[in-house]
């Protein structure tokens, strides 16, 4: 007989939630394009040219991973080079303002213009430090645009794809907004449903309430954690 | 004993739709994750609880399990365990009236089980398999996610995806099987080596949002609700109000 099945079944059980817990693609949310990016290029020039009008949504999305795959490639780049390049990359490809007020600005108005650049300047160390992880992770990976959807005045849906080497492909979105010079610029990007932005904002506004809304306080356990 | 175990299918069931439907009044679907976490406070000392037990015990088993396996033994595992899962992915798929879906999970079941070498190789690696569950499958009648509950070793779920895993592993053909001969060696090997071989697959997901969030608690939430949103009706998250 058996004598205790439903021990043995609690403890399967639990064991067997790990494995729900673990299938999250959990960080990839935030380190999407670093995945994204990795498409095969090895002309882009360093500085990303601004010259892109004209581009649909589609293109800015395929020549977004093409220059960011660049420097990757290069593996003789050092990492200083490497975290300055993304730097500036991220600063002109993604509007982080909006990303970044998105995620806090609520609680930011009432802060002051310091305080505000300085959580601008800890957000993009922390997007820069985590990209630059995945590049190295997937350089190997291919990168596919499958199609695009305008959703609003400004905004356009990129679906794409990542190519696995072996296992099925990852789907990203990407949210892409057209900027008054006539390109784009990402707001958002989803790894199968997961975004970067609403995670981030999920994130932070956590962070702010446990700390009762100071924001120095805050600012300084980001400092911490993006370190 | 069949009977005994059939009853406490059927009392589990019911509790688990019971609990499901409650927990779908609970909270309302909106953006903020925080409305469905009644019970943070408790599953924030269960979150710190579980980092120790991943930093003695799972982080370091994982560690060793991927540097002393070669890829391919990685991955033969991971499909082998995703083969013996495929039943009841396949009986979800019918409870949520996607009888294709379930032909195509049971056929490539039949193909890996044989030509795969028992699960070892996963003949059709390119397509993404179906991953149903019973929470999902009560998702799909309806039910809310419910309270968001972090438990001891476990780690994320809810009260709905809680009384899923209960109802699959109840169901489980091979754990059926386990529990009526009293392998209970081979049902904890399966869900142990679950636990190492999806940690293993994850791990640096895992460090890099560990490393990323200011907190961790928080954006693990986040992934968890965004995750099984996008698993129960491939919504995907809203972010149309991203300022200008």
């Amino acid at each position: 007989m058996k004598k205790y099945p439903l021990s043995a079944l609690s403890a399967g059980f639990v064991l067997s939630l790990c494995v729900g817990l673990g299938n999250q693609p959990l960080a990839l949310a935030q380190t999407a394009p670093a995945q994204a990016e990795t498409g095969k290029n090895t002309a882009a020039p360093l500085a990303v040219s601004v010259a892109q009008n004209n581009l649909s949504a589609k293109a800015f999305v395929m020549k977004l991973s093409e220059d960011a795959a660049h420097k990757v490639v290069s593996s003789t780049a050092t990492s200083a080079e490497i975290d300055a390049y993304f730097s500036s990359f991220l600063q002109e490809r993604f509007d982080l303002d909006a990303i970044g007020r998105f995620a806090v600005g609520r609680f930011f108005n009432a802060g002051t213009e310091a305080q505000r650049q300085e959580f601008s300047r800890l957000f993009l160390q922390q997007l820069v430090q985590s990209y630059r992880q995945r590049f190295l992770n997937y350089s190997n990976e291919k990168f596919m645009v499958l199609s695009e959807q305008q959703v609003s005045d400004k905004d356009t849906l990129v679906e794409s794809q990542f190519l696995q080497q072996d296992g099925p492909p990852i789907n990203i979105e990407w949210r892409v907004r057209r900027t008054t010079e006539g390109t784009y610029r990402v707001v958002d990007i989803s790894v199968e449903g997961i975004s970067m932005a609403r995670t981030y904002r999920a994130d932070y506004e956590a962070a702010l309430q446990r700390i009762g809304f100071d924001l120095d306080a805050f600012l300084k356990q980001m400092a911490q954690t993006s370190l | 004993m069949k009977r005994k175990v059939s009853k406490q299918l059927c009392l589990l069931m019911a509790g688990s739709l019971i609990l499901a439907g409650l927990s779908g009044c609970a909270g309302k679907k909106t953006g903020d994750y925080a409305a469905n976490d009644p019970l943070e406070g408790f599953n924030r000392v269960v979150f710190k609880f579980n980092k120790g037990v991943d930093f003695v015990l799972l982080d370091p088993v994982t560690t060793i399990y991927k540097v002393l396996m070669p890829d391919l033994v990685q991955k033969a595992v991971h499909n082998f365990l995703d083969n013996l899962s495929s039943p009841v992915v396949a009986a979800n798929q019918v409870l949520q009236g996607d009888v294709n879906g379930a032909g195509k999970t049971l056929g490539r079941f039949a193909l890996n089980t044989t030509l795969g070498v028992g699960g070892l190789l996963d003949v059709m690696e390119k397509d993404k398999r179906s991953d149903e569950d019973f929470g999902q499958t009560l998702a799909s009648w309806g039910a809310g996610h419910g309270a968001y509950l972090v438990l001891p070793v476990i780690g994320s779920t809810s009260l709905r995806d809680m009384s899923g895993k209960i109802v699959d592993d109840l169901v489980d053909p091979f754990n059926i099987t386990f529990r009526d001969h009293d392998w209970y060696a081979a049902y904890y090997s399966r869900m142990g080596l679950e636990a190492v071989s999806t940690r293993a697959r994850y791990i640096d997901e895992i460090k890099a949002l560990q490393k990323q969030s200011t907190d961790e608690y928080a954006a693990r939430r986040a992934v968890y609700f965004q995750r099984r949103d996008k698993q129960t009706g491939g919504k995907a998250s809203d972010t149309a109000d991203i300022p200008e």
